[in-house]
């Protein structure tokens, strides 16, 4: 079983950079806006999150790719 | 047919039949059920994903015990079947409102927040201007007609995206989707997590094989992994059990060797959804 850790102080931009979201080939990561949009206001303040973490192989494409080197994949017993 | 297709179709095929597009069906507690699907979606799906992983690998007993209700709830909420691309454009023909708008599985599983493959489909003067007031979505609402809505279904197909039509609350259709397995969240719910929330088509591919002449496009093309390869024979080769019925490699194919069959037709497919 693999664990992804985001350090949210260095992911700076979660919604315009996505390249983790994008390089997956598992598509293990999904994106969601903290602040739920309403009537009349875009979504905001969003975040990345590791979500089907049972389909992650452990390839680290995700760390690899990431600007900021805020993503770390790691085994867990 | 699909259970949908008797209980919902007479018999017909369900996403052909007028009465499940229409007005009588639009009421308060679908558009409530639309608009909440949307607004909430990322955060819904991260959330529902993400706890459905949990329990698959801590107790897969009890995501077995739990499925088929899950399911079931499922078919009455949001439910789909695959629709080939003809049967697509018979249903933009009794459409009077096409709007597209950004696909929420691409934006939450992918970034891409104006992926606008997904359609939305009413045979009214109404319907889907509930999420008007979102502005990350309306900014991307573009209306189509009926021609320029066909054209765009063409075009996708021949890309090789896979067609379906979505219920909201069924077996009221308002959408018509275009998915790849890679960027669809339905999709990899039933690949992946066995948690179907689809029908297949009501058809199964076929390959001839005097015409196919081994060059391997249609592979390229099928996003359900249902077509392999002879290297000592030079043909492709159709796994019906694995085959949806989209259609898609068809557009793929230079010899025009793939056409659809009656699911129904195929003794053992029949009972494969």
């Amino acid at each position: 079983m693999m664990q992804i850790e985001i350090d949210e102080q260095k992911c700076k931009s979660p919604r315009e950079c996505v390249k983790c979201l994008q390089a997956c080939p598992e598509g293990v990561f999904m994106n969601y806006p903290r602040q739920a949009r309403a009537p009349g206001k875009r979504a905001e303040d969003w975040v990345i999150v590791p979500v089907l973490l049972s389909l992650c192989t452990g390839c680290k494409v995700c760390e690899e790719i990431c600007p900021q080197k805020a993503v770390t994949v790691s085994v867990v017993a | 047919m699909c259970e949908f297709c008797k209980e919902h179709g007479e018999g017909k095929k369900w996403y052909l039949q007028a009465k499940n597009y229409s007005r009588e069906l639009w009421n308060e507690e679908r558009k409530r059920f639309m608009v909440d699907m949307f607004e909430k979606f990322e955060e819904t799906r991260v959330k529902n994903f993400g706890a459905l992983d949990k329990l698959m690998v801590s107790d897969p007993d009890a995501v077995k015990a739990m499925l088929p209700s899950r399911v079931e709830q499922r078919k009455k909420e949001h439910w789909g079947q695959v629709v080939p691309v003809e049967e697509i454009e018979q249903i933009l023909d009794m459409a009077v409102n096409i709007i597209r708008l950004p696909c929420v599985c691409r934006s939450t599983l992918r970034g891409l927040y104006d992926a606008r493959y997904c359609f939305g489909v009413t045979t009214f003067k109404a319907g889907w201007t509930g999420i008007l007031k979102y502005p990350d979505y309306s900014s991307d609402l573009e209306r189509l007609t009926v021609e320029e809505a066909k054209n765009a279904i063409q075009k996708l197909d021949h890309d090789g995206l896979v067609h379906s039509v979505w219920t909201f609350i069924s077996p009221y259709i308002g959408g018509i989707c275009n998915c790849t397995a890679t960027d669809c969240l339905a999709i990899k719910a039933r690949l992946q997590m066995d948690f179907p929330v689809f029908f297949k088509a009501e058809y199964v591919a076929s390959i001839d094989w005097e015409s196919c002449n081994g060059c391997r496009n249609c592979v390229k093309y099928c996003n359900f992994g249902a077509i392999s390869y002879s290297a000592s024979i030079a043909k492709c080769y159709i796994n019906q059990f694995e085959c949806y019925g989209c259609g898609v490699c068809r557009a793929a194919c230079p010899k025009d060797a793939i056409t659809l069959r009656d699911r129904n037709a195929i003794p053992v497919l029949a009972e494969e959804w």
